[in-house]
C-alpha cells in the first residue's frame, strides 16, 4: 500500500514542482516586460498604468506609468489635472484619486460620460485594490500598488 | 485571469498561487513520510503542517507589510520543503534537528532584513570588514575544535559553529568595499605608489592562504570565485583577471602536488574506479545512486542513499537524485537557477554602487556555492567539502543561507523603495 502510494506520489511531486517553476518562469516573463514599461523606478510606488490596446484579441500593453504621490490627484482633459487626457469622452476633471495614508480611494467627479471601476460604473468613493481597472471613455487605467 | 496576467499589475498580486504550490509539495512529501512508519508516525505530521504555517506566515508578513521582492521567500520555500522531507527521510532525529534550524534560520532572515534594512549605510569601510575575517580565523585557530580531520569549528554551549559560514558573507561585504572605494586601499611602498587592485589582490590571497589552513578548500575556492567575478566586473583592466587566474592556476598546482588531501582529491575525481572501496567510495556511491534513480527515482524513502558518506551534508543533492529522480535534480538547479536570477535582477536595479556590488556579491555566493558542490557530487569537477544552501543538514549552513536571503530581501525592499522615491522627488521638483 504504501510502496502504491509512494510510487503514485513521486510522479504528482515532479509535476507540481515543475507547474510551479512554471509558474514562477511566467511571473518573472510578465516583469521582464514591466521593466520594458517606460520608467521602472515609478513601478515601485503606488501607481496608475495607462494601457494601450495590442493586436485584436483585447490584449493590452502598458504606455505609460503615473506614480501617485501627492494626497489629490486629477485625471481628466485640463491642464490642471495631474493625469491629462486628451480625449473627447473624458471631462475636464473627470475623476479624483484621493491617497489617505496607505489606501487609495476613487471617486467620480460628475463627469458627463462616467467612471468604470472594473467594468462597473462608479457611483460614490471607492477603495482602490492593487490590479483595479478604472476605464474612462476609451481609455483604462489599471491601478497598481507597485512594490518593486 | 489571463487578462489580468497580461496587463502585468503589481509583484504581488499573483503572490499566493506558487506558494500553494509549495504547500501541495508539502502535503505530498510529508504525507508520504507519515504513512512510511509503522505504526503511523505523526511527527512528520506534525512538522509538515508547522512548515505549512511557517510558509504562509512568512508569505504573509512579506506580503502585508511589502518586504520587497516575494519570489525570493517562494523560491526558497520549496527548497526547504524539499530537502526537509529529505531530511527526516535519511535521520528521523537529525531531520528534527534540521527542522529546529530551520525556525531559527527563517527567524535570522527577518531580523538581518530589520538590520540591514535601517543600518545599511553604515559600516562601509575596507578594513573594518577585513578586519572582522581576520578576527573570526583567529578566534578559529585559538578557540576551534577539530572535527573530521578540518580545525574550522567552533564550540559554543552544547552547539558548534562554523566561522567561515559567515565569513563568506562578511568577505561580500569586503570585495564590495574594496572595487567601491579603492582609493581607501593606495598604500606607499619604498616612495612608489602601488596600485589599489594589487594591494586589494594581496589581501584576497592572504585570505584565502587562512582557509587552505584550516583545510577548507570548498571555501577557498568559493571566495576565488567571488573575486573572481567581482574584478571581471568591476575592474576596467580584463588582463588583470587573466593573470590571477594564471595565478590562482599556478597556486592549485603547487597545492596539488604538495598537498596529498588535494591530490587525493583530483586523483578521485580523475578516475575514482580504481580504488571504489576506499578513496573513490564516496563518489562511486553518489554516481550509483543518481544512476539508480532514472528520471522520476525511486520515490520518497523507496531508495537505498545512505550508501553514501555525508549523505545529509555535502550528498544532499545524490539522495534526492535517487529518492526524486533526475527529473527532481534538475528542478533542484533549476531553483537555484531562478533565485540567482532574482538576485542578479535586484543588482542590477540598486543604484548606489556599494550596495549594488553587495546584492551582486551575495547572488554570486549562493551561485558558485552551488555550483562547486553539485559538481562535485556529480563529478563534474573534484568534490571539495561544503554545503549545498537550504538543503544541506547543518545550522551554520542553514543560518548563513537565511541571513544572506534577509541581506537580498532587505536591498529588494525599504532600501529599493527608499531609492525609488528619492529619485521620484527629484524628477518633481
Amino acid at each position: 500500500m504504501v510502496e502504491l502510494i509512494s510510487m503514485a506520489a513521486k510522479y504528482v511531486l515532479v509535476v507540481i514542482i515543475y507547474v510551479f517553476i512554471y509558474k514562477i518562469v511566467q511571473l518573472i516573463y510578465t516583469d521582464i516586460r514591466m521593466l520594458m514599461g517606460r520608467d521602472s523606478v515609478a513601478a515601485l510606488l503606488p501607481h496608475l498604468k495607462l494601457m494601450t490596446p495590442m493586436g485584436t484579441k483585447g490584449a493590452q500593453s502598458i504606455a505609460e506609468i503615473y506614480p501617485i504621490l501627492r494626497p489629490e490627484s486629477l485625471i481628466g482633459r485640463s491642464k490642471k489635472c495631474l493625469i491629462i487626457l486628451p480625449d473627447p469622452y473624458v471631462s475636464s476633471e473627470h475623476v479624483r484619486i484621493d491617497k489617505v495614508g496607505d489606501k487609495f480611494f476613487v471617486e467620480d467627479l460628475e463627469s458627463a460620460n462616467g467612471t468604470l471601476l472594473n467594468g462597473k460604473k462608479l457611483e460614490r468613493r471607492i477603495e482602490l485594490k492593487d490590479g483595479d481597472k478604472v476605464s474612462l471613455g476609451r481609455i483604462d487605467l489599471v491601478f497598481s500598488e507597485g512594490g518593486r | 485571469m489571463g487578462m489580468k496576467a497580461k496587463t502585468g499589475t503589481s509583484l504581488y498580486t499573483h503572490f499566493w498561487g506558487p506558494l500553494h504550490l509549495v504547500a501541495l509539495t508539502i502535503l505530498v512529501l510529508f504525507g508520504q513520510l507519515t504513512l512510511m512508519g509503522s505504526p503511523i508516525d505523526f511527527i512528520p505530521l506534525i512538522m509538515g503542517a508547522s512548515l505549512l504555517l511557517l510558509i504562509y506566515f512568512v508569505g504573509w508578513v512579506i506580503r502585508f507589510n511589502r518586504l520587497g521582492d516575494p519570489y525570493l521567500w517562494t523560491i526558497v520555500a520549496m527548497l526547504i520543503s524539499l530537502g526537509q522531507a529529505m531530511q527526516y527521510r535519511l535521520s528521523p532525529v537529525n531531520g528534527v534537528k534540521q527542522f529546529n534550524w530551520i525556525l531559527i534560520g527563517v527567524l535570522v532572515y527577518l531580523m538581518v532584513y530589520v538590520l540591514y534594512a535601517t543600518l545599511h549605510g553604515r559600516f562601509r569601510s575596507v578594513f573594518f570588514h577585513y578586519g572582522l575575517l581576520i578576527a573570526l580565523f583567529a578566534i578559529t585557530l585559538i578557540f576551534g575544535t577539530e572535527i573530521n580531520g578540518a580545525r574550522n569549528w567552533l564550540k559554543l554551549g552544547g552547539h558548534t559553529f562554523q566561522p567561515s559560514e559567515l565569513g563568506k558573507i562578511v568577505f561580500v561585504f569586503f570585495m564590495a568595499a574594496c572595487v567601491t572605494t579603492p582609493e581607501r586601499l593606495r598604500v606607499k611602498w619604498s616612495g612608489r605608489e602601488i596600485d589599489p587592485k594589487f594591494v586589494m589582490m594581496g589581501l584576497v590571497y592572504v585570505l584565502m592562504g587562512f582557509f587552505a589552513i584550516q583545510r577548507e578548500f570548498g571555501t577557498a575556492m568559493l571566495i576565488f570565485g567571488v573575486y573572481l567575478t567581482f574584478i571581471y566586473v568591476f575592474e576596467r583592466d580584463i588582463l588583470f583577471t587573466v593573470y590571477n587566474l594564471g595565478l590562482v592556476s599556478v597556486l592549485g598546482f603547487v597545492a596539488f602536488k604538495t598537498v596529498s588531501h588535494i591530490e587525493v582529491r583530483v586523483d578521485t575525481w580523475l578516475d575514482p574506479w580504481i580504488d571504489i572501496g576506499g578513496t573513490g567510495y564516496q563518489i562511486t556511491q553518489s554516481l550509483f545512486a543518481i544512476g539508480s534513480g532514472g528520471f522520476f527515482g525511486s520515490g520518497l524513502g523507496m531508495g537505498y542513499p545512505k550508501f553514501i558518506p555525508a549523505v545529509r551534508t555535502d550528498f544532499i543533492f545524490a539522495a534526492i537524485c535517487e529518492e526524486l529522480g533526475i527529473l527532481g535534480g534538475i528542478a533542484v538547479i533549476m531553483l537555484f537557477f531562478i533565485l540567482l536570477y532574482r538576485g542578479m535582477k535586484l543588482a542590477l536595479r540598486i543604484e548606489d554602487r556599494y550596495m549594488k556590488a553587495v546584492a551582486f556579491g551575495l547572488t554570486m555566493t549562493i551561485g558558485y556555492q552551488t555550483f562547486i558542490i553539485i559538481g562535485g557530487v556529480i563529478k563534474l569537477i573534484p568534490l571539495t567539502g561544503i554545503t549545498l544552501p537550504f538543503l544541506s543538514y547543518g545550522g551554520s549552513s542553514m543560518v548563513s543561507s537565511f541571513a544572506t536571503l534577509g541581506l537580498l530581501q532587505a536591498l529588494s525592499g525599504q532600501i529599493l523603495r527608499k531609492e525609488a522615491a528619492q529619485l521620484e522627488t527629484g524628477y518633481n521638483q
